[in-house]
């Protein structure tokens, strides 16, 4: 069984000024000590796709329809009270600004071992050794003299690890981690992602990771899954989405990375247009405003998802359908 | 040199601050120098508290420098900026140009685009009014927008309009150095893309500098013609770009370049990759000998003591490493 | 091309378009223009002679003769509280048009200069702040005398403190926006950075000081009028007569009643009204 299944999940924001389709219609699974990347721009859906799965959408947000099985226990039926014994026990959660999630007026140490009383039945000598040993395991040098400082004399980076060790230290089956490295310098973020990946084999414990950054999603992942609009628009194994990208989405992200072999002088591929609002998405396909490779159809109907041959590269494009396949050769890779 | 429009010599820059009456000196540059020619993109690479952002500020005078010179090559003179006070700086701020990081934070969300635009024009006294509807219009199709936006408040725009708006507003001086901090890192990845484009495409039209200040290098790889790289107000590493991508002297420089990720898991997951174990030092306490001895993976005993002389090891490839 | 720009909308007609579709700005608007109106024709409006005392009839209730009752002298409320609004709406707008001026220019040169002038200002503030107004008020009234200008003046001169400190606090912050960044980096000029790009980032405090300023210079004046350094007595404020109804609360309570629904309509329409103002000057609410 896989560890979690999310099947056609909806999460809606009712405003004022109408209903924002934040999250439409999205499905992935994810199985034990597997590396899942949602990868997509602002607006996407990512972050809120992540927030249901720990039960976090609040109002004006609702989860419209759809099931989170975690486990084989749908999280959306669950009531509050039984939601949040799975919150922080089995699935965790870090964000991309650690300053605002910890509390700057207690010493990083005391929230550490607050956090265990509260969850375990341990005493208070127990946690503090437990608080310690976690530092420790999240490599910061001085675990001891960490325990007693403030998150403010802390570096972006090395609070980060902290999260990471309050995240960690109740052994979560899950860690959700919300663009974890974006507010970090380079040589940190790639301090972090290294502690993440050796956390994750040492604990097995599974990861969603968001980001918006392809190079994030080539370091750490197993499984991507690529979010245009509210939508997954294609959604494989790395290695096979990187080597054919097979939306125009997907293969327009990747085209407009400088990479370190972009010949100077030339262009980048841009996407032309801007991300549109959830409010009124377009018709059709959410990206044929900004396609360049767009059909007639595209503008009509949504795509279905479909497999691509027999792995698990899955894609919603109407470039691949059977009833299109004439219309273009699928190997013919677009932009490169 | 003729080409040149800007020479810096030298800059230094501290900063007071005071903590619960304490004061506290930031030593946010140590002597930096470039120069830059016309038509030249500088890129300027480090990580948060490295000084390339103060530097972008002191060379627009935002900030004044504490010592050093900058001399900007314009109407045919040489003129030390650095030395100017505000009143006559302000004949001269037209030559040089910013674009900031937050395109939401950066344009007054009171105003219209026009009369952003506007007002610049009329700061600087050109034209008539004619002349600078003129020069409004002509400016605004130039950066990609309509007539019809200009009459629109900033946040009726997506942030990478906005970012137009804000490269309209350097370029309607006819700038010869427009510095650029961070312009594209607030940006969603495929609209970054337009923004760098429409970047180079100014460049080639007007002739104009950039000085690009980012902690991304593989954007600044793109874009630049050389690279500075900056570690605690020092510039430890100076190149033309495709030498310094390809024969990296400085161990901080090489820390750096390892830390992009590639987009591509197969050579992202096989290439070796060099983490550089502490964090950027604080500004307040500079050491005595190589800044960067403290994280460095090949320290010896002299870089602790002995702050390291910048060496031009190949031409135009300048380095400050005891061992480089 | 010289088309399209004669087609631009003022500021002005801008302001106006969004302020009119706040309804209940309009309404607060429209109360305060008849209250206006009620001040400018009181002789006409009022049904009795406000100073005819007539003993008999001394806290009576409200009746068909006397809609809002009289007071402990007999005389007709209402035509007392319609002269009093002269005497209420012109301390109240008055003191609070002056002092916010005052004060949010001087809170603005303060903040923006920084160094030892801000340093001055906000000692001098400090101080004026440490006094309750209302004493420093009453101190200056008893050296210039009592009288309804000088009441003003007394209000204006503590007045002006509030917004000076609270427009100071805003600058302190807008002026570290990058947006003041980057017009100082376009060459901007000081003064227009201080009018046009600064201040109108500061106004919604201020507008919700004002709003509350009348109320509170209105009931100021009301309380020096009782310590008779204000209106003399015979003449009627708001203030004063809900001073001299607080004296017959058991007895005679519409005496305090009235004037303070009138003070709480006044108040009221002008938060509508500073609401509205505050929204229809900022364009990000423009579509809402």
């Amino acid at each position: 069984m896989a560890l979690l299944e999310v099947k056609n999940l909806r999460v809606y924001f009712h405003t004022r000024e109408g209903t924002v389709k934040a999250v439409d219609d999205v499905s992935f699974t994810l199985e034990k000590n597997e590396t899942l990347c949602l990868v997509g721009e602002s607006g996407c859906g990512k972050s809120v796709t992540a927030l249901s799965i720990i039960g976090l959408i609040s109002n004006p947000g609702k989860i419209e329809s759809g099931q989170i099985l975690f486990e084989g226990v749908d999280l959306v039926k669950l009531k509050k009270s039984e939601l949040r014994k799975f919150r922080g026990t089995e699935i965790s959660m870090i964000f991309q600004e650690p300053m605002t999630s910890l509390n700057p007026s207690l010493k990083v140490g005391f929230q550490i071992v607050e956090l265990l009383l509260e969850h375990f039945n341990v005493s208070k000598t127990e946690a503090k050794n437990l608080a310690v040993e976690f530092l420790k395991k999240v490599k910061i040098p001085d675990a001891v003299g960490t325990y007693d400082k403030y998150p403010h004399q802390l570096s972006g980076g090395m609070r980060q690890r902290v999260m990471i060790a309050m995240a960690l230290i109740s052994k979560p089956s899950l860690l959700i981690a919300d663009e974890p490295t974006t507010a970090l310098d380079v040589t940190i973020q790639l301090q972090i992602l290294e502690l993440i990946r050796d956390l994750k084999n040492s604990l097995g414990t599974s990861v969603i990771l968001i980001t918006h950054d392809m190079g994030v999603v080539a370091n750490l992942a197993d499984k991507v899954a690529v979010m245009y609009a509210g939508k997954i628009v294609e959604s494989g194994e790395v290695f096979e989405v990187f080597e054919n990208p097979l939306h125009p989405y997907t293969v327009g992200l990747l085209g407009s990375i400088p990479k370190l072999d972009t010949p100077k002088n030339s262009r980048l591929i841009s996407i032309p247009g801007n991300v549109p609002r959830l409010i009124n998405p377009p018709k059709g396909c959410r990206f044929h405003e900004r396609c360049s490779r767009k059909l007639e159809i595209c503008e009509i109907a949504e795509p279905p998802e479909m497999t691509i041959g027999n792995s698990n590269h899955r894609i919603a494009c109407w470039l691949y359908s059977d009833e299109f396949q004439g219309a273009v050769d699928t190997d013919e890779r677009y932009g490169s | 040199m003729k080409d040149t429009v800007l020479e810096v010599k030298d800059i230094k820059k501290e900063f007071v601050v005071s903590r619960f009456g304490r004061k506290k000196k930031i030593y946010a540059l140590n002597g930096v120098s470039f120069d830059l020619k016309k038509g030249e993109v500088l890129g300027i690479v480090g990580e948060s508290g490295c000084g390339k952002t103060t530097l972008g500020r002191v060379i627009s005078k935002i900030y004044e420098p504490t010592s050093g010179e900058c001399i900007l090559n314009v109407e045919g003179k040489e003129i030390d900026i650095a030395k100017l006070d505000e009143k006559k700086f302000r004949s001269y701020r037209k030559y040089i140009q910013m674009i900031f990081q937050d395109p939401f934070a950066s344009l007054n969300p009171r105003l219209t685009i026009y009369t952003t635009l506007y007002d610049v024009l009329k700061a600087h006294g050109i034209g008539n009014k004619d002349y600078r509807n003129e020069l409004i219009e002509k400016t605004i199709k130039e950066v990609g927008l309509e007539n019809y936006h200009l009459f629109r408040y900033p946040h009726e725009f997506s942030g990478g309009q906005r970012q137009r708006i804000s490269i309209a507003r350097a370029l309607i001086l006819n700038p010869d150095i427009i510095i650029a901090d961070e312009p594209v890192s607030a940006l969603d990845v495929s609209i970054q893309s337009q923004i760098i484009n429409l970047m180079l495409d100014i460049r080639e039209k007007f002739g104009v500098s950039y000085i690009f200040i980012s902690h991304d290098i593989s954007v600044v790889r793109y874009i630049s013609d050389k690279v500075m790289v900056m570690y605690l107000g020092f510039a430890v590493e100076k190149a033309p770009v495709d030498v310094l991508f390809d024969r990296p002297l400085h161990p901080y420089t090489k820390a750096l370049l390892s830390a992009i990720l590639t987009p591509d898991p197969k050579k992202e997951r096989t290439r070796k990759k060099m983490i550089l174990q502490g964090d950027v030092p604080d500004p307040s306490k500079i050491p005595m000998g190589c800044v960067f001895a403290d994280r460095c993976p090949i320290k010896k005993d002299i870089c602790e003591k002995v702050k390291p002389e910048e060496r031009e090891i190949e031409k135009d490839h300048f380095v400050s490493c005891h061992f480089a | 091309m010289q088309l399209f720009f004669t087609k631009k909308k003022t500021n002005f007609s801008d302001v106006w378009y969004r302020f009119r579709r706040n309804k209940l700005a309009v309404i607060g608007l429209i109360v305060i223009t008849l209250f206006i109106l009620v001040a400018i024709f009181a002789n006409y409006l009022m049904p009795y002679d406000p100073y005819k005392i007539d003993i008999r009839n001394r806290l009576k209730g409200p009746s068909k003769e006397h809609w809002l009752g009289t007071d402990d002298l007999g005389r007709d409320v209402l035509s007392r509280l319609i002269l009093g609004t002269r005497v209420s709406l012109r301390v109240g707008l008055i003191v609070v048009g002056i002092s916010a001026t005052v004060g949010t220019i001087i809170g603005l040169l303060s903040g923006y200069a920084g160094g030892w002038v801000d340093n001055l200002v906000m000692r001098i503030v400090d101080i004026l702040l440490a006094f309750p107004g209302i004493l420093l008020a009453l101190a200056i009234v008893a050296i210039l005398g009592p009288g309804i200008d000088h009441v003003i003046l007394a209000l204006t001169l503590t007045g002006w403190v509030g917004y000076a400190r609270v427009v100071r606090g805003e600058v302190l912050t807008i002026k570290e926006e990058e947006y003041i960044t980057a017009a100082k980096s376009s060459g901007i000029k000081k003064s227009v950075i201080l009018f046009k790009y600064i201040l109108p980032n500061a106004l919604s405090p201020i507008i919700v000081l004002a709003t509350f300023g009348i109320a509170g210079a209105i009931i100021a004046e009301s309380s020096l009028s009782f310590l008779g350094l204000g209106v003399k007595p015979p003449e009627p404020s708001w203030g004063s007569l809900l001073n001299v109804g607080r004296r017959y609360i058991m007895v005679a309570p519409y005496l305090s009643i009235f004037p303070g629904i009138f003070i709480m309509v006044v108040v009221m329409a002008l938060n509508f009204i500073g609401d509205g103002l505050r929204d229809a000057l900022d364009p990000r609410l423009r579509n809402k």
